[in-house]
């Protein structure tokens, strides 16, 4: 059936479908891909800190102290839990029995033996790396490692030679998540933002259906109107009614409730007018003949137009949960205690006045993205579901 | 109003839910904060309750993004805390219009003991105390320096060694600077600048505020001497420079405290110093830098003073000064003392700070500075941006600000009765809106049938459950800030009073409103058509018969989850001077052997963002890439309502592709295109975020958008009545806009 141009042009249109999706992806792809670096920025990736170049090339003499006496340190100041291994150059002399280890701000510390690493052979420069993991990290404070330091492991006296101490980052960590979820209460966050997206996602299924039905297939007085009411209502500058908002719900006491996140936002006027319009497309013949056949209005509704809009439902059902998942301002100014606080609120925490930490930003904004996500992929098959031409077949 | 808003409150409370607070025998003070993280706030908190055992503090951590809204809001709406963290550029403002308390008495006896007390007087009296403040100091880049031969221990000292030292890395080359310029945005440029002058010995105002000193020869040394260094910088917003600064390629810049957080977090191998400003010459002028700070203020509105102060005290005690000093690592300690605290021993950067901040001031303390500073910004910015000669940019600077010293605030009070009269204007208008539009349908096409009550009735109670939400949460706030349109209605000194049209005559003749609105139109006109052709021309793609629909759908819906901070300061990036557009650029240009069209295509100056022409058509750009995969999904899912089988009548019938386009495809789309095209020109009438995210408006008010423009007047400049009449006016204008639209789709007739 199909001619050679037409599979040509289709693997020219997958081709340009293809590279606008892989375009329109960049940001998502950044956004996750920051949230998992160890350091950095959106455009900028850290692979390893050298903690003392040249300190360590001269050879440090030291002699003999007790087990244990440290012969040099270098500032770190860093979370070591970031770090894969610890790479530096050593020249064994004399005493091959030298300790590298990680002090943390209050002088607690844990020391590795060099030997382990070494080839004991070699008795010029050799490459040292020992992977972070074998410090043993439980009595520290891991997020706050001060010190990289050398000591004696056994009393002995001789000169230290080492050079170009590099911490290495991990490639791929979870860290930032752990350090933003731990930052507050985000199962009450979590909570409550899903409960407030999921009576607004399923109020304004139901209601705008109902609303956008009327106003898509009935005549009553006024109609008109109040439809140039739905639309208008929306160009009003959001800005412009935060002030008297407030004070109605300040008014009524609904101030810190859910009620002053929910119930406003159950029939969103974008939703009717979507759906009014969609529901203009639909061919008039089934609910006629659905009337015919005796069914009443709201069995009509429910029977014959939802599930005919069904692409356009997902869109409401994905869009009102996306905005009132990621909605800010409102919860924002309503609430005031931390029960209360949706998850845009808490991590808008996250964020500081001037510096801007993009791994942790970027953590902080996958996890708000992700069950929208989630739901986007769970409601999608709908949108492309070719339902009429099965329901007009029969 | 107060009647409405009981018989209201009585109303909805009928249906049930009040916030029930339990009678509690402490006294609670509720107090806001921006600045310190949860944890350590919590447990000074606890230490303080076990000290003072009848107040119970309810504290509550706001965000920096709109936290300043919140505040504000609430003072209007009476709901403000008992003591709250202000930025202390706010506190003039905040303290003339009478919002905080004075507390003079409370603090006279530890007075000498803390620093920062100049933008907390007025007229010689307390009205707050000084927490965490903040100053700038010169960051300079140990290796750049090494690299152009210079002494990486020994910063520049005075402005000709700055200058020298610039240009010196500036030669190196390779994208690298020598200093770094904030420009494109509202507070940082004149931040930056001013501490030169003021090093000079220079004022910008007067001892009593009644004129400006700008133009004396101090002020235009330092002007001059900045229109010379301009050369040698890398001209930006500051996070831009900072980040910049943290990647190594700026040689030096003078910025805040957070730096030392930013640079280890972004780049931990950058060897780096910090020392004083620069001072004019070797023994003239002082090494004066630029001061901020957070500071803790008691608003009149509290019923629990003397509780708020014994918070206040307890809070600015050294020892908690410095916890919060320790824990944050990028404020200083307001308190004298501190210096002698370990702390500065040890960390010998953070001493340079608290050196500096000795010998750093703060923004004059006039209530009309938010003013003044933009006037000071758009002279700076026409120096560096537009290479406007100095003295002429001053001039023009100085006869700005003597116009906003010499306003006198006039109270035009009206009477209550005129709330009546507005109501009944608000229900006229509504009405003749009405009457107009069945004119309008009217001559439209033939008149409907004859309705049937019980019908309507049906119809009615399918719409009930947004007639009855609307008419409490949309009616009520809609009328409510009409009213504040036709009045003089201040946020923080909550004054109001009814002045007519006058709030809407005086936007219709701004001539910033003018600039606002062609930005506006701009942006809509140039963005609606790209964005919905675009959109349409996909979807079309994807309803093909080709593999992976879902991938693409997902592909392109999904960018809409990404929050515009991501985009933004992707696009930021891309748009640098040294970003992916001018490389990309600078790559086409190689290949040119001859006359090609390409030689054409230049680095625009000073950067995209930064150009006055470019920068809006930049934010188009980003907004159009970012949105029109939103719009192919609702195409697409409008799509799906034409049946398969009229495609294959029309194929076997032998159409086109363009007459299947045409005839079928497009008659059928009529209702979703017009959803596209109407909500997309709102939303893009409305632009706001993505504004403030990229230029705040910047370069000059070049991408100050009406939105952005009302919420500068609604909450910085607190003039919630004119933002309210922009906002109505921007209504009116869109509501034109789109009844041409339903017009041109010939709604309501053209189908079903």
């Amino acid at each position: 059936m199909a001619r050679r141009e037409d599979i040509k042009l289709n693997y020219t249109i997958t081709a340009a479908l293809v590279v606008i999706t892989a375009l329109t992806l960049i940001p998502l792809f950044i956004m996750f891909y920051t949230s998992v670096k160890a350091e950095g920025t959106l455009t900028k990736k850290v692979s390893e800190i050298v903690v003392a170049s040249e300190a360590g090339h001269a050879g440090i003499p030291f002699t003999a102290g007790g087990k244990g006496s440290v012969i040099w340190s270098g500032r770190l100041n860093q979370d070591i839990r970031k770090f894969s291994r610890l790479e530096f150059m050593w020249k064994p002399d004399g005493s091959r029995d030298l300790e590298f280890g990680l002090v943390d701000a209050l002088g607690r510390s844990s020391f590795v033996a060099v030997s382990k690493y070494a080839d004991a052979k070699k008795t010029d420069w050799q490459k040292i790396t020992i992977p972070v993991g074998d410090f043993d990290l439980k009595g520290l404070d891991a997020r706050n490692i001060e010190d990289i330091a050398v000591a004696s492991g056994a009393p002995a006296s001789g000169t230290l030679y080492f050079d170009g101490v590099t911490l290495r980052l991990k490639k791929v960590t979870l860290i930032n998540y752990a350090d933003v979820l731990v930052s507050g209460p985000f199962g009450r966050y979590f909570f409550n933002s899903f409960i407030i997206s999921l009576f607004i996602t399923f109020g304004n299924i139901i209601f705008c259906s109902m609303v956008a039905y009327s106003f898509a297939r009935k005549e009553f007085p006024g109609k008109d109107i109040l439809f140039l009411l739905i639309i208008g209502s929306i160009m009003i500058p959001p800005q412009v009614l935060m002030v008297p908002m407030f004070s109605l719900m300040k008014n009524i006491g609904w101030l810190n409730t859910y009620w002053a996140l929910i119930i406003p936002a159950l029939t969103e006027p974008f939703n009717i007018f979507l759906l009014r319009q969609y529901i203009k497309t639909l061919p008039k013949d089934l609910e006629e003949a659905a009337l015919i056949d005796g069914a009443n209005e709201w069995q009509v509704l429910f029977r014959v137009v939802i599930p005919l809009s069904k692409p356009a439902l997902a869109i409401v059902g994905i869009n009102t949960f996306m905005g009132s998942w990621n909605t800010f301002l409102y919860p924002f100014l309503l609430t005031n205690t931390t029960e209360m606080r949706t998850l845009p609120v808490g991590l808008a925490l996250y964020k500081s006045l001037y510096s801007v930490d993009w791994t942790h930003l970027m953590a902080a904004s996958s996890i708000t993205a992700i069950p929208v996500i989630i739901v986007f992929l769970c409601f999608q098959r709908y949108i492309i579901a070719g339902l009429t031409q099965g329901a007009l077949k029969g | 109003m107060k009647k409405i808003a009981a018989l209201l409150s009585l109303l909805v409370l009928c249906g049930g839910y009040n916030a029930c607070f339990a009678k509690e025998e402490r006294t609670v003070v509720t107090f806001w904060q921006l600045s310190v993280k949860e944890d350590v706030m919590r447990s000074m908190i606890k230490e303080f309750e076990k000290d003072n055992p009848d107040i119970k503090v309810d504290v509550q951590i706001l965000a920096w993004d709109f936290g300043f809204d919140k505040i504000v809001t609430s003072i209007a709406a009476g709901n403000a805390p008992d003591l709250c963290e202000l930025g202390s550029t706010w506190v003039p403002t905040f303290a003339t219009g009478g919002a905080l308390a004075d507390v003079t008495g409370s603090l006279s006896g530890i007075k000498d003991k803390y620093i920062f007390w100049e933008p907390l007087t007025y007229q010689e009296r307390l009205f707050g105390a000084p927490w965490l403040v903040g100053t700038r100091a010169l960051f300079y880049n140990k290796d750049l320096f090494r690299k152009a031969g210079l002494d990486p221990e020994t910063p520049p000292g005075t402005w000709a060694e700055l200058l020298e030292y610039s240009r010196k890395i500036e030669a190196l080359g390779g994208g690298v600077h020598g200093f770094g310029i904030y420009v494109g945005e509202p507070y940082t440029p004149w931040q930056l600048f001013l501490p030169f002058a003021w090093s000079n010995g220079a004022e910008v105002l007067s001892p009593d505020f009644k004129k400006p000193l700008i133009d004396s020869p101090e002020f235009m040394e330092a002007l001059y001497f900045y229109d010379l260094l301009k050369k040698y910088s890398v001209k930006d917003r500051q996070a831009q420079v900072n980040q910049a600064f943290a990647e190594g390629k700026v040689g030096m810049q003078i910025s805040g405290e957070w730096n030392l957080m930013l640079i280890p977090q972004n780049n931990p191998g950058l060897d780096y110093g910090v020392a004083l400003v620069p001072r004019p010459y070797i023994g003239k002028g002082e090494p004066v830098s630029f001061a901020g700070g957070e500071v803790l203020v008691i608003f009149k509105q509290s019923k629990h003073q003397q509780q708020a102060e014994k918070l206040m005290k307890f809070l600015i005690r050294e020892d908690n000064i410095m916890k919060v000093v320790k824990s944050q690592k990028n404020v200083l300690p307001s308190s004298k003392e501190s210096i002698k605290d370990p702390y500065f021993r040890e960390q010998h950067k953070q001493r340079v700070f608290f050196e500096q901040m000795l010998a750093a001031r703060a923004a004059p303390g006039h209530p009309a500075w938010q003013k003044i500073e933009e006037d000071l910004t758009r002279a700076i910015e026409e120096v560096v941006l537009l290479n406007a000669e100095p003295k002429a940019a001053i001039d023009k600077a100085a006869a700005r600000i003597t116009k906003v010293l010499a306003v006198k605030k006039s109270k035009a009070a009206l009477s209550d009765r005129a709330v009546y009269s507005l109501f009944a204007a608000v229900i006229f208008l509504i009405a003749a809106a009405g009457y107009i539009w069945q004119r309008l349908k009217g001559a439209a096409g033939p008149r409907k049938e004859k309705f049937r009550f019980k019908k309507a009735a049906g119809a009615y109670l399918f719409i009930s459950p947004w007639l009855v939400i609307f008419t409490v949460f949309g009616l009520f706030p809609l009328i409510h800030s009409v009213i504040i349109s036709f009045s003089d209605y201040n946020l923080i000194e909550s004054s109001f009073s009814f002045v007519g049209l006058a709030n809407y005559f005086n936007v219709l003749a701004d001539p910033n409103f003018h600039k606002a609105l062609w930005h506006t139109i701009f942006f809509a006109v140039g963005t609606v058509p790209f964005t919905t052709a675009i959109a349409l021309f996909c979807a079309l793609l994807i309803n093909r018969k080709v593999p992976f629909k879902q991938l693409y759908q997902a592909g392109l819906f999904l960018p809409v989850v990404t929050s515009v901070i991501v985009i933004a300061s992707i696009f930021s990036y891309i748009y640098s001077p040294d970003g992916l557009l001018n490389s990309f650029i600078d790559k086409l240009r190689i290949p040119a052997g001859g006359g090609s069209y390409l030689q054409l295509l230049h680095r625009p100056e000073p950067s995209w963002l930064l150009n006055t022409a470019l920068a809006l058509p930049c934010i188009m750009a980003m907004c159009v890439w970012s949105s029109f995969g939103y719009y192919t999904i609702l195409f697409l899912a409008g799509l799906q309502s034409i049946s398969s089988e009229t495609y294959e009548a029309s194929s076997i019938d032998g159409a086109t592709w363009w007459g299947q386009f045409r005839y079928i495809i497009l008659p059928q789309l009529k209702p979703i295109m017009l959803f596209i095209v109407v909500i997309n020109s709102i939303r893009s009438f409305q632009v706001f975020p993505e504004v403030f995210a990229m230029t705040q408006g910047g370069p000059l008010g070049s991408t100050t958008t009406v939105v952005y423009y009302l919420y500068e007047l609604g909450f910085h400049k607190f003039d919630m009545g004119t933002a309210s009449a922009v906002g109505y006016i921007l209504f009116l204008f869109i509501m034109g806009f789109t009844l041409i639209q339903l017009k041109i789709f010939k709604f309501g007739e053209s189908v079903g």
